[in-house]
């Protein structure tokens, strides 16, 4: 009985049922910090070329996606073994891109050549590049993968491009310096934070029309400081987190009203966002003070700092294993 | 009607406009605000007295000074907070925080009389092209003349890249003041009762 119990103990302790790999992309240091999503200890470092930003994972946790923006591609690692298991074209200064929900083909927004370039995971080909606005930047796409959304920072527009065709169906004009969009997972609203207009649109996908702004202010900080980034939404559509730049905060909006409830303060440039998949917890990148905040989704409340490399940028958590 | 109509302006305008000149890579924020790091207690004029105290000022004088870096300093901060309130330590963090906003607001303003120094020499370089245009066009040419202005044009021209490439260096200075203040904030945030 007493080796019947310890063998079942050793099975639980070595099946962490809900623990994930939490991967951050660490811009100045080079490198991938991996550490665990419910203990938060750190569980590795990796090199990843040269300014790694943008970062994503398939759909089945195979393969990781690493934007190496000075060295001009993408870089594949297996999370597993952390071993980059080879490269993609990109265009040049990839910055962000998104996974199509199927896990293929990857859209990567070309900052200094005013492209997506679309590229297929498995056979590495470059499928096609679509000219957008200047300064193309954050990437979104839609829950059905019909429509990749660009924001281009100098034009201030969310593009609309058909995943068939690769043109551009829309454009929307938002506020100064878009920098990410992001659907809810209904696909009925599409959030666009803009950087230096201090807002974050809603849009309707259906009219393309802004139904909303959000706005933020935050008692004793200057409106300067406040510069909308990473957007997140809960599965259910009822929270979205703002990560919000130098104002070291990560405000929580109602998902319904789009009426900020709450302002959390985390580190200091906190820029991208992830959850955990049963979205307990979500983690927030501090560029500044080199960690990352852990968010309890729940009680909205920062429960954690975890150092990381030196100027973290980007965060992707893997999925739930088969 | 004109009222509504700047309110509607206002509300249009965004949070920051963005100035073209600013050499920097991040967006120019010409100061900080002591709510981008400090949530609770609310400095009030209580806590704002505490920080003219000769002792709360002599060690908000170390935490500001970079020389240290803040780990260094939690020792002191320890036996400092032993006998400190909430509202004391509040005051702590309001005079480092003034004393390193102080700094930080006069580096922003040498990296703005910088960028009209570069774009003074922008011009003058703009001038000295049209000067050894004019000297190649005119027959016959005077090559000593044209010699000389060539000189001139590449030192200014070589001054204004090493200058350039210097700003990368003094664009991080901002930076590193607020990282700082931040730091500082946490220490002390730790050691609230």
């Amino acid at each position: 009985m007493r080796s019947f119990s310890l063998a079942l103990l050793a099975v639980i302790l070595a099946t962490p049922a809900l623990a994930n790999r939490v991967f951050v992309s660490n811009e100045r240091s080079n490198d991938i910090t991996v550490f665990d999503s419910e203990s938060w200890e750190v569980i590795g470092t990796f090199p990843a070329g040269n300014r790694p930003r943008g970062i994503a994972i398939s759909p089945d946790g195979k393969e990781l996606y690493v934007c190496a923006s000075d060295d001009d591609l993408v870089r594949v690692y297996d999370p597993e073994t952390m071993q980059e298991t080879h490269t993609l074209p990109s265009g040049p200064d990839p910055e962000l891109f998104v996974l199509h929900p199927s896990g293929n083909p990857l859209y990567i927004a070309n900052e200094d050549d005013n492209l997506v370039t679309v590229v297929d995971t498995a056979t590495r080909q470059v499928l096609a590049e679509i000219p957008v606005g200047v300064e193309p930047e954050g990437m979104g796409i839609s829950p059905d993968g019909k429509f990749v959304i660009n924001t281009s920072e100098t034009t201030n527009m969310a593009h609309f491009i058909d995943t068939e065709t690769y043109e551009i169906v829309g454009n929307v004009l938002v506020d100064s310096r878009p920098r990410f969009a992001q659907y809810n997972s209904a696909g009925t609203k599409l959030y666009v934070s803009a950087e230096i207009g201090g807002t974050v649109s809603v849009i309707d996908p259906a009219t393309r029309e802004i139904v909303k702004k959000i706005g933020f202010e935050i008692p004793g900080v200057l409106p300067e400081a406040i510069q909308p980034v990473g957007v997140r939404v809960t599965q259910d559509g009822k929270k979205v987190y703002v990560a919000l730049g130098p104002a070291n905060r990560v405000a929580v909006v109602d998902g319904e009203t789009d009426e900020v409830i709450d302002y959390l303060l985390v580190g200091q440039r906190v820029w991208q966002l992830a959850f955990t998949p049963d979205e307990k917890y979500l983690f927030a990148t501090n560029g500044n003070t080199n960690d990352v905040s852990v968010i309890d989704v729940q009680a909205d409340k920062v429960v954690k700092s975890v150092p990381v490399g030196q100027q973290p940028w980007g965060v992707v958590v893997a999925p739930n294993g088969p | 009607m004109k009222a509504l109509l700047v309110t509607l302006v206002l509300c249009a305008s965004p949070a920051i406009a963005a100035d073209p000149d600013w050499p920097c890579q991040s967006p120019k924020r010409p100061a900080l605000s002591i709510g981008q790091m400090w949530v609770d207690p609310a400095p009030d004029a209580t806590s704002a007295e505490a920080a003219r105290r000769p002792d709360v000022a002599a060690l908000a004088t170390r935490l500001a000074s970079r020389k240290l870096p803040v780990e260094e300093l939690t020792a002191e901060l320890d036996a400092f907070a032993a006998s400190a309130d909430n509202t004391t330590l509040t005051g702590l963090f309001e005079a480092s925080f003034d004393q390193l906003e102080g700094r930080r607001r006069l580096v922003v303003a040498k990296i703005d009389e910088f960028t009209t120094a570069q774009r003074a020499m922008q011009d003058r370089i703009g001038g000295l092209r049209d000067e050894m245009a004019r000297l190649e066009a005119t027959q016959p040419p005077d090559y000593d003349a044209i010699d000389l202005a060539e000189e001139r044009l590449d030192l200014n021209t070589r001054m204004f890249r090493e200058r350039q490439d210097q700003i990368r260096y003094v664009c991080d200075v901002p930076n590193l003041i607020e990282q700082r203040a931040f730091a500082i904030s946490r220490e002390i945030q730790s050691r609230l009762k």
